[in-house]
């Protein structure tokens, strides 16, 4: 179940080209995963999923495509290629959509300082991007 | 072994490829010129009555179509251009500038021409948007997963184009129901214009009491309203529409986009009801020649709480598939389910490691099956 | 031989295409109150046009009933949201409008996970019986 056979004409396949191994193990790239960098930060990602961020992003409104710039994995079932600075862009094709921008519920700090009864109220809003992986396919 | 698997899928592939060779939409054109021949020469000798000759200007252009009905018109693109929830339908779903507004506002109408105003309902497009969408899905599913049983390849396109998930994709285009009564409309509560882009059906509205807890249902099993049905019309007869002005190709993408691309759990929707029986049946079906075993991997804890077994199906050295259970018998049926699943879902690729070509994607007349025949998990 | 359990397919706003959930807003003045200033404003003063004819997908519906000002979003989940707009300027009610047009229309909720998913997971999920027996972890 979880080692798939491969069959001679793929074996043959392999020896060209390290990318179409990644292809036939991940069944044409319906079972792949890839690791994107956002602002610095890993995110396991496979298409159709949503990923939230705790921030807005700049200058993206509801709907936009998104591009990833830095993208150090990508993964099937048995096979990873990994790329710390990166892996080439032309190799795959990826990229999300914005869904949503909005607001995470409001949280309030009571700031109290001591030998003092008054209490100052702290409200915090943070905005919430929402984006869904649109694209995920190797060329 | 594998060879001779191979072999079966190539049979299967051939015969994949002469069921797709008659293609219905592609000569949806030349059957309607056929019809018409036809009818012209046969009216006068088999009715005695004259038929209206229904005439085309132009095939491909719908708004040119003259309907035989002398009450029903179109709605003119004028009005409809006045109606902002027909302006804000048509920019929400991204269509294109050549879709007019009008056969929008005719694909929201189901009301009959008798009953309404005389403007023409949908019914002509929501037929056309039936055949479009089941002939799509249809195929998408038979190529992508040409091992699927025939049962469940039905519930898969059900699950996709049937009248539950259209009637969502409709109430998430924001399409509302037009409950405005006459009077008020009479009273000047709302603009006229605004009728025009929302959904029309008749609801018996008058002979309908609330009562907390109860809820009118028309499907005999009574899961659908008949909200639903009006919603699953419109969205086919919206996707009609678009065939009409733009073609298949724009057709097939907003297919893709709205209706293939929401998620369908193939995987759950299997009842096996003796999993171990059908393996060995489907075993026998592929001809191997070693008995189907079963054996038991590894184990822990037998004499605990909390066992867990793990059993291997095999046929003659090969694994082909595996599971983990509980006890010995869940670990056996587990792994007989695993490994159907494993043969059922599959789905070809090519010999670049792509995903396979589908018959309208190739603008070649003969379309070839092109695909790595895999083993699979069996 | 084999039964079909019936399933409905599950939606993916973003995937493929996107539509925006936000369907309607309705703007709620008093032609009388103080507090409907700003948005008698943004009415006379032409602002709304512009950001109606920026936002095609939604349709704008003008409503007079006294009290304060209010406005009412209608999204496509079945949901609306009551927004208070009394006192407040035209531009400010103009970046309130643009606030809850790019929302979905769920509750908000803080999510402490990167990644929400129903895709099944690539690597499938580890179990300590796939290692063998030599190497499996020992208490």
């Amino acid at each position: 179940m979880f080692k798939r056979f491969i069959t001679t004409t793929t074996t043959t396949a392999t020896s060209v080209s390290p990318i179409n191994l990644l292809k036939y193990s991940s069944n044409g790239s319906r079972d792949l995963y890839a690791i994107a960098n956002i602002h610095n930060l890993p995110y396991l990602i496979r298409k159709g999923d949503l990923v939230y961020l705790p921030y807005k992003l700049k200058n993206v409104k509801v709907g936009d495509l998104i591009d990833f710039k830095k993208i150090t994995t990508i993964g099937s079932p048995n096979v990873t290629l990994n790329e710390k600075d990166g892996i080439n862009p032309n190799l795959l094709d990826i990229n999300a959509s914005c869904v949503e921008i909005t607001k995470e519920p409001i949280r309030v700090k009571i700031n109290k300082k001591q030998r003092c009864r008054r209490t100052t109220r702290i409200y915090d809003e943070p905005y919430q991007t929402v984006i869904r992986i649109n694209e995920l396919r190797l060329k | 072994m594998f060879k001779k698997i191979n072999n079966v899928s190539t049979t299967r592939s051939k015969s994949y490829a002469l069921k797709f060779s008659p293609i219905i939409i592609r000569q949806l054109h030349s059957s309607i010129l056929l019809q018409q021949a036809t009818t012209q020469k046969k009216s006068p000798k088999s009715f005695d009555t004259p038929k209206p000759n229904i005439k085309y200007d132009s095939i491909t252009d719908y708004q040119s179509y003259k309907s035989n009905n002398i009450y029903s018109h179109r709605l003119p693109e004028s009005t409809a251009q006045q109606s902002p929830p027909l302006i804000a339908l048509h920019s929400r779903l991204n269509l294109p500038k050549n879709y007019s507004l009008s056969t929008l506002s005719q694909a929201l109408n189901l009301i009959e021409e008798e009953e309404g105003e005389g403007l023409v309902n949908n019914y002509s497009l929501n037929k056309l948007g039936t055949t479009l969408l089941n002939y799509f899905i249809n195929e998408f599913y038979m190529i992508n997963y040409p091992r699927l049983p025939s049962e469940i390849h039905n519930m898969a396109c059900k699950s996709l184009i049937g009248v539950e998930s259209l009637s969502s994709i409709g109430k998430s285009w924001g399409i509302e129901i037009d409950e405005i009564t006459k009077l008020d409309r009479f009273l000047g509560q709302e603009n006229e214009f605004m009728k025009y882009g929302r959904l029309r059906f008749n609801n018996n509205k008058e002979n309908k009491v609330k009562i907390d807890g109860l809820t009118e249902v028309v499907d005999s099993r009574g899961r659908f309203k008949q909200e639903d049905f009006a919603y699953a019309y419109a969205v086919r007869s919206i996707i009609g529409g678009l065939y009409t002005h733009c073609g298949e190709e724009s057709v097939k993408q907003f297919i893709n986009d709205h209706i293939l691309s929401r998620k369908v759990k193939l995987d759950s929707m299997f009842e096996f009801k003796k999993p171990s029986v059908e393996l060995i049946n489907l075993c026998n079906k592929l001809n191997f020649k070693e008995p189907v075993t079963i054996k038991l991997i590894a184990e822990t804890g037998r004499l605990s709480h909390q066992p867990q077994f793990l059993a291997g199906v095999f046929v003659g050295n090969e694994k082909i598939g595996e599971g983990i259970g509980s006890s010995l018998k869940e670990a056996q049926t587990r792994s007989c389910v695993n490994s159907l699943l494993s043969y059922y879902l599959y789905s070809p690729i090519n010999e670049n490691g792509d995903q396979v070509n589908l018959p309208s994607d190739d603008k070649r007349t003969s379309y070839k099956f092109e695909s790595l025949i895999d083993g699979g998990d069996v | 031989m084999v039964k079909a359990i019936p399933k409905v397919s599950i939606a993916r706003n973003g995937l493929g295409s996107y539509i925006q959930p936000c369907y309607k807003i309705t703007l709620q003045y008093c032609n009388w109150g103080g507090s409907s200033q700003g948005l008698r404003d943004l009415l006379t003063n032409g602002k709304l046009n512009q950001f109606a004819l920026n936002n095609l997908q939604t349709i704008f519906e003008i409503k007079q009933q006294r009290g304060h000002p209010l406005l009412i979003c209608n999204y496509n989940n079945n949901t609306q949201h009551e927004v208070e707009i009394k006192n407040l300027s035209d531009s400010e009610i103009i970046k309130k409008l643009d606030e809850y047009i790019q929302r979905s229309g769920n509750e908000r909720f803080k999510y402490n996970h990167k990644v929400m998913s129903d895709n099944d997971s690539v690597r499938g999920i580890w179990s300590p019986l796939f290692e063998p027996k030599d190497h499996r972890h020992k208490i």
